[in-house]
């Protein structure tokens, strides 16, 4: 295994020992196995040029090439080593953050028939191997007793932030970067600029990526819906949490909101219109459209199995809401009451009747100190005589003065 | 509002103590006709500022992470520690009239340094962004004082109005190195690291380039407004009575007998304050470029434990600062001639970067400057180095 510092300004020659230039940069394809496919060689200020991998001879010590390489350009496919990652940006998938990347190893495969990116150094070391200072100081290191620590991430284990050479994208995907949590995504998403934000969010899965979306500063969310095709934006919003989508819309111009409405579903658009007009009150903008909600009637078990039902739709649900025939509000039970009763005791005879509401008129500080007052995760929203339109939960209250703090 | 910040904030910053100790003593030895600098550097700021805070919204990177990027690690390396080193000067300098200022008030070193020092480290590093920002912006208050000192002063304001726009009779080759030295105080290499490094931490984007720039041009025309006040203040007392001074706390003692008790305690006042600020944001403007040239996590935004290299950078800067100019017998005078003269040699070198950055069309889009924008920042930069070479070599041969 070398280091990319290591080789590069080194003169090339042929098996003459004819100089041809100065080694500059690698080529590589940006695949599962990262291989190197091209030496790229600065013969001087006008004229440089590529050679295929499979002309080097030596590369360990003296780079030397056959004497009858095929000069080559740049294949669509391939990536620079030093235009594309080296001392950019990379997301450190295991250890979370984001880091630069200070060197890359090359590990040679079969006795130097194949070249591949091992891995990068992110370390400290790999900034003074550039300055030839990494073996003078090995005995400072030992001395300090920080020798045993490289820096050192595989291939397999980062995700540049910067994906793209025009419009070639590296093939590793972004799927690596589903395996984390899509807050801390956010987090490092946010380090890069909304183009490069953009094609990876592009790249995700919707459910994963509305996640990260939320998880946005709200300018970066209203800088990508402004870029997204109509088409894609709407996909987003209909897996958006119905009250952040709503924020979200709320941020963009007039047109482009309209735009999104219309290429929604009739009924996700309506619910989506009602929360608009909402938000302009005092709890309006924390209003959650979504929850579940039962008739009166049945009994435990077949509310049981609707919950089942929906649960997955709703994972954060800790309340079913009762309704008579005319769909009113007239009852409430915390999801674990479903548990203490037998399976044919009507939801009527065990639900709170007295239930806490808010209205839309309710200011946000009165909701809140009846949340902590009765101890409930969510409030339901009801206009008119007791219609509910959503639930008001503990989680928007939170962030809410959070941002306030 | 929630653009507001980086332009103000930059911009007062730049009025910093060494600021403050640079204009009174060009208003000291040349009196009204030094205003005339004023417009021009209003300008040079504004340009630079906003070409600065354009590449850090466009591109989402600091001025670090496009040098590194561009330029390799080895360059990177050798303008970090350029960095380091003349922003060291300017913390000295900051630090320096923050002692300056507390003996003004009679206020122990001793005590007052630490006390002022630790609170400083405390609030950057336990306050929320916002609540820093809020701050920075509140601090600015505090330069109407140099206002007041002005009108206390009860200068001939036609004779102000006139000198800001036309220009002097004859120039000497002491008052054009004193204009560059008085540009070279405002326009500073760490403000161009620092306002990208701020907006980018703001998290601004493109569609809201338009408020960013009417902030910065805003931020650019308060702080000199102020600077004008600060001048006029020792023009019409100091200048005119033919004192001598070499700093700041000077002309705040200088006013006494001319302007009152009262001018010259608000104008020792700005100076603290001026001092505070500079000592906050300087060492911070070096702590975020190392965070962008070496990849570690830092910004205002991130806790202390999860930024810990970020805020460590910082304190040890502030307080190397303190030590520094604890060395009995360290002239301050000698530190801000120092530091100007670094800075102007270093300018021209972030200007190049700038250039270099603001003009690639596939990192700026259909946002490259503009070609007279070019012609402006170009000329700056050539103007700093002539004025802060010919200016070097005239001081160092006692000229």
């Amino acid at each position: 295994m070398f280091y990319f510092s290591e080789l590069v300004n080194r003169v090339v020659v042929n098996d003459n020992n004819k100089p041809l230039g100065k080694l500059k940069d690698l080529l590589f394809l940006a695949e599962e196995i990262p291989t190197i496919t091209k030496l790229y060689v600065r013969k001087n200020k006008k004229k440089s040029f590529a050679i295929p991998i499979k002309d080097i001879k030596e590369i360990n010590g003296r780079i030397v090439v056959n004497r009858d390489f095929v000069e080559k350009d740049i294949a669509e496919r391939e990536f620079s080593l030093a235009k594309n990652l080296l001392n950019r940006q990379i997301i450190d998938v295991k250890g979370g953050k984001v880091v630069r990347v200070n060197d890359i190893a090359i590990q040679d495969k079969e006795e130097g028939a194949e070249y591949y990116i091992a891995g990068v150094d992110v370390g400290f070391r790999a900034i003074l191997r550039w300055f030839k200072l990494e073996k003078p100081t090995i005995p400072l290191y030992k001395l300090l007793n920080l020798y045993s620590r490289p820096n050192f991430l595989s291939w397999g284990d980062i995700e540049p932030l910067e994906l793209a050479r025009g419009t070639v994208q590296l093939k590793k995907g972004v799927a690596d970067l589903e395996r984390m949590r899509p807050e801390d995504l956010a987090d490092y998403l946010e380090k890069t600029n909304i183009r490069n934000m953009n094609k990876i969010i592009s790249g995700l899965d919707e459910e994963y990526a509305a996640n990260v979306i939320e998880d946005l500063n709200v300018n970066y969310q209203t800088a990508l819906f402004k870029r997204f095709q109509p088409e894609q934006a709407s996909k987003l919003i209909e897996a958006l949490e119905p009250d952040e989508a709503v924020d979200i819309l709320l941020t963009l111009p007039r047109e482009k909101r309209i735009e999104i409405l219309d290429s929604l579903g009739a009924r996700k658009r309506n619910e989506l219109k009602d929360l608009i007009k909402y938000s302009r009150t005092s709890v309006g903008k924390l209003i959650n459209s979504e929850f579940i909600s039962i008739n009166s009637e049945i009994t435990a078990s077949e509310a049981l199995s609707i919950v089942r039902e929906k649960l997955p739709e709703h994972p954060f649900a800790s309340y079913i809401y009762v309704m008579n025939n005319e769909n009113l509000l007239v009852g409430v039970f915390p999801l674990s009451n479903l548990l203490l009763h037998e399976g044919d005791e009507p939801v009527f005879k065990f639900m709170e009747q007295d239930v806490i509401v808010v209205h839309l008129t309710t200011p946000k500080t009165i909701a809140l100190k009846r949340m902590l007052k009765y101890r409930l995760y969510a409030l339901p929203v009801i206009v008119d005589s007791k219609r509910m339109i959503g639930v008001v939960t503990f989680d928007d209250m939170m962030e809410e003065i959070e941002e306030k703090l | 509002m929630a653009v507001v910040g980086p332009g103000i904030i930059t911009a007062f910053a730049d009025n910093d103590a060494g600021g403050v100790a640079t204009y009174s003593v060009a208003a000291s030895k040349f009196g009204y006709p030094i205003l005339f600098t004023i417009i021009p550097i209003t300008i040079v700021l504004l340009i630079t500022q906003e070409i600065g805070s354009r590449i850090a919204v466009v591109t989402g990177k600091g001025l670090g992470d496009l040098i590194r990027e561009h330029f390799g690690i080895r360059i990177s390396v050798l303008i970090f520690s350029l960095l380091f080193f003349v922003n060291f000067g300017v913390i000295i300098q900051n630090i320096g009239g923050l002692k300056d200022g507390l003996a003004l008030f009679n206020l122990n070193l001793w005590i007052f340094l630490p006390v002022v020092i630790g609170s400083l480290f405390l609030f950057i590093t336990r306050a929320s962004y916002a609540k820093v920002e809020k701050f920075f912006l509140f601090l600015i208050v505090f330069y109407f004082a140099y206002f007041i000192s002005a009108v206390l002063a009860k200068p001939d304001w036609e004779q102000v109005g006139k000198s800001v726009v036309i220009p002097p009779s004859k120039i000497s080759f002491e008052f054009l190195y004193t204009s560059i030295a008085v540009l070279g105080t405002t326009v500073t290499a760490w403000g161009q690291f620092f306002i990208n490094s701020y907006v980018k931490d703001k998290k601004l984007t493109v569609d809201k380039l338009k408020y960013n720039r009417f902030e910065i041009y805003v931020g650019s025309f308060l702080t000199n407004l102020f600077s004008l006040f600060m001048m006029v203040a020792v023009a019409a007392t100091v200048f005119a009575n033919k004192v001598q001074i070499t700093g700041a706390a000077d002309a705040a003692l200088a006013i006494k007998p001319f302007a009152g008790d009262l001018a010259s305690v608000l104008f020792g006042a700005g100076l603290l304050v001026a001092g505070f600020i500079g000592a906050a944001i300087v060492p911070l403007a070096t702590a975020y470029a190392f965070s962008e040239f070496f990849g570690y996590e830092g910004s205002l935004d991130v806790s202390f434990s999860k930024s810990r290299l970020f805020y460590g950078f910082f304190i040890f800067q502030v307080l190397l600062g303190v030590v520094a100019v604890s060395i009995p017998g360290m002239s301050l005078f000698d530190i801000t001639l120092y530091a100007d003269f670094l800075n102007g040699i270093f300018l021209p070198v972030i200007i190049f970067f700038l250039y270099k950055f603001v003009n690639d069309r596939d990192l700026m889009g259909k946002y490259v400057n503009s070609k007279l924008q070019n012609v402006i920042l170009i000329s700056c930069g050539v103007a700093i180095s002539i004025g802060a070479l010919v200016g070097g070599i005239g001081s160092a041969f006692g000229m």
